[in-house]
């Protein structure tokens, strides 16, 4: 090993970072180089240095506590989380329309302009409109009840 | 722990997941915020400000990373926003002094002049590197850098540090010394 092979070893070798095969390349060239004997000694002075400045900040003990009971505590909620739970609006938007051209319906019917064919259409058109929109409703409520009281 | 959130994340069990991570990431979340903000008080509020966004966006988890990884994504984020605020408010306070910094209780004061001129990044990669037990991978996630960058920083930290020493050794005892030859750095 040459020397400035050594130099750029050296943190890794303080680091315990070195393969085997390398450590003991990069230790028997320091037991025979003064130059990269001394520059190993200083840089595991600075190394020691450094640990004892860098020693971890003690962390503070109610965190964790304080933190879940904040979260518990908190008023905007995680709410939806599943991407088919989106479907729950598709389905909304798709009944408000039903429901608009329900009473688009109804209202061309009840100012006698002519209009589709009415009767039983119109009555199952109306309770398949309502239907969706109480399904859709109940679904929404339902879920995000059940994930706000998380 | 993360396989665990993952799965109570899947079946909408957000608080059971919040329960798991915060006590397992406390102290990286704590010590990420406390090398970016230099003071106890600002990381502790920054680090349980930054659980607080990780509760409410728990459900919007994409699974993308881990979610340690996201966590740190988040704390960043927090300390980053409020090291502005805090180097504005700084600034509209004519107030000119460094940030806060722990008390240089066991380094010389050379040491803590040589740090202070480190580049940030380089600081921050060295603290939380020996925070850390010496764990570039660990770093790296924290910081969301290659092990290599993190690498790089590290020996380009120890090496600006290690100069800086020697300079500032050589000044003080006079030409002749040097520090790859002495053994007394500091």
């Amino acid at each position: 090993m040459k020397c400035h092979e050594a130099e750029d070893l050296v943190w890794e070798y303080l680091d315990g970072a070195l393969d085997q095969e390398r450590r003991a390349a990069f230790e028997q060239h320091s037991a025979n180089c003064a130059a990269c004997a001394g520059a190993l000694a200083a840089s595991r002075s600075l190394d020691s240095v450094l640990a004892s400045q860098f020693e971890p900040p003690r962390t503070p003990d109610s965190l964790v506590a304080r933190t879940i009971e904040h979260a518990r505590r908190d008023t905007v909620l995680p709410m939806r989380n599943t991407y088919w739970l989106a479907w729950l609006d598709v389905a909304g938007f798709a009944s408000l329309a039903a429901a608009g051209l329900l009473a688009a319906r109804v209202f061309l019917q009840i100012f006698g302009l002519p209009g589709p064919p009415s009767g039983p259409m119109l009555a199952l058109a109306a309770t398949a409109g309502g239907a969706a929109v109480a399904f859709w409703a109940a679904l929404t409520v339902a879920f995000d009840f059940r994930l706000s009281v998380r | 722990m993360e396989d665990r959130v993952r799965q109570h994340l899947a079946a909408g069990r957000f608080l059971e997941a919040f329960e798991l991570l915060v006590p397992s990431l406390q102290h990286k979340v704590f010590r990420l915020a406390f090398s970016l903000l230099r003071d106890e008080g600002l990381a502790q509020d920054a680090a349980q400000d930054a659980f607080l966004r990780v509760w409410r966006a728990l459900p919007y988890f994409e699974g993308r990373s881990s979610p340690s990884t996201w966590v740190y994504a988040i704390a960043r984020n927090v300390c980053f926003s409020r090291a502005r605020t805090l180097a504005a408010d700084n600034r509209l306070g004519e107030s000119h002094s460094d940030p806060p910094t722990p008390a240089p209780a066991r380094a010389s004061i050379d040491l803590e002049l040589a740090l202070r001129r480190l580049p940030g990044k380089y600081r921050q990669a060295l603290e939380l590197f020996y925070f850390e037990d010496k764990s570039c991978e660990t770093v790296a996630r924290m910081l969301d850098l290659p092990v290599a960058t993190v690498k790089t920083h590290l020996r380009r930290a120890r090496k600006q540090l290690r100069d800086a020493l020697e300079e500032q050794q050589s000044a003080s005892n006079g030409p002749g010394r040097t520090l790859a030859a002495g053994k007394n750095l500091l």
